[in-house]
């Protein structure tokens, strides 16, 4: 993707300096998966070249808020496929997960990226053995499948082209955070990689575990000029059942 | 309940696992550091292989870990390294294991 251009620069002292922005917040959230990306720019810029920022990134049509220099904006709905095992992996049967949405007001972090939500509830996606599962919004998309009858369940994480296309090398990945059936689970192993790196580990699973993780990456950003310092949260629910019926 | 601190992980888990899966001109241009972490408890592990390959593992981690056997922490650094061995320059492409160092380690 190509860059764009940041020539509305607010100048110090301008009217428009009265609305600069010196913060992006995109939230995209389901009750199954989600993220939340926040880029702070070192100098506040307007509201225009924000925005501008946003849609290199997703193309929401959501206006957003401002507030106090922070610009919010809710994505579109995150979309979960099945991968087919075939050639080229096309993706089969995309199904959104409207009317699951989680709405997020003000940009507040939400409290649950950390507190998995109460086992048996609707916050865990099913995800049947032997199927390939990705959960896909603007910021990336999260991968995950379990062979029947295995104990492991390989995960990986990307980020989405938008995403890729303005972040700096290098990713600091914190280390993915997990909890089966609530009980956490040691932090996985962090990374300081590329941003088109293809971030993975395992999850040890048996059928009808509950799963709930949360992961974090650190980067920066560079928009021609403009640089700022990005954060992205993941997170998701997911339950491991058997086959597909 | 058994305990570890960052010498006893250092001499009964981490020095025997690099030994077995890191060759011996990679074991000699390693460095090995373990420090505490940010949250209480918690121990560190970083590694520089040679000029370039750094790599760090949350490697015991309270409460999530307390308990844990000289083989259930062998068995998850095993697993990390198998991943970064395989990413690394020196070690690119290239599948290693512990396990049978792990079996001989205490369950």
């Amino acid at each position: 993707m190509d860059g764009f251009a940041l020539s509305d620069h607010a100048h110090a002292g301008d009217a428009a300096a009265a609305t600069a922005i010196d913060r992006v917040v995109i939230n995209s959230h389901t009750a199954t998966f989600g993220s939340k990306l926040k880029i702070g720019l070192a100098s506040g810029v307007p509201l225009s070249q924000a925005r501008t920022i946003v849609r290199h990134i997703t193309d929401s049509t959501d206006a957003g808020s401002v507030n106090n220099g922070v610009l919010t904006v809710r994505a579109h709905d995150s979309v979960v496929s099945t991968i087919s095992q075939g050639a080229g992996r096309a993706h089969q049967g995309a199904a959104e997960e409207r009317g699951s949405l989680t709405k997020m007001a003000g940009g507040a972090t939400p409290a649950i990226f950390d507190t998995p939500p109460p086992v048996g509830s609707t916050g865990y996606h099913n995800i049947h053995c032997d199927v390939d599962k990705l959960f896909s919004d603007s910021d990336g998309s999260f991968g995950v499948q379990r062979k029947c009858g295995s104990g492991k369940a390989p995960w990986r994480y990307t980020f989405s082209p938008g995403l890729a296309s303005i972040c700096r090398d290098p990713v600091t990945e914190r280390g993915l955070d997990w909890w089966v059936n609530a009980h956490r689970k040691p932090r996985q192993a962090p990374h300081i990689v590329p941003c088109v790196y293809v971030f993975h580990g395992t999850f040890t699973v048996g059928k009808g575990d509950y799963l709930w993780y949360t992961d974090r990456y650190l980067f920066q950003v560079q928009v021609d000029q403009e640089t700022g310092d990005a954060e992205l949260d993941i997170h998701g629910g997911l339950r491991f059942i058997g086959p597909a019926g | 309940m058994l305990t570890w601190d960052a010498t006893s992980l250092r001499v009964r888990v981490v020095e025997p696992i690099l030994a077995v899966m890191l060759t011996p001109e990679e074991a000699r241009s390693t460095r090995v550091e373990i420090r505490p972490g940010d949250e209480e408890g918690w121990l560190i592990l970083r590694l520089t292989v040679g000029p370039a390959d750094e790599f760090v593992s949350y490697l015991y981690q309270p409460p999530s870990m307390t308990g844990w056997s000289q083989r259930e922490i062998g068995q998850k650094l095993a697993d990390e390294l198998h991943d970064f061995i395989a990413e690394s320059a020196f070690g690119w492409g290239q599948t290693r294991d512990a396990d049978e160092l792990l079996q001989s380690f205490e369950a």
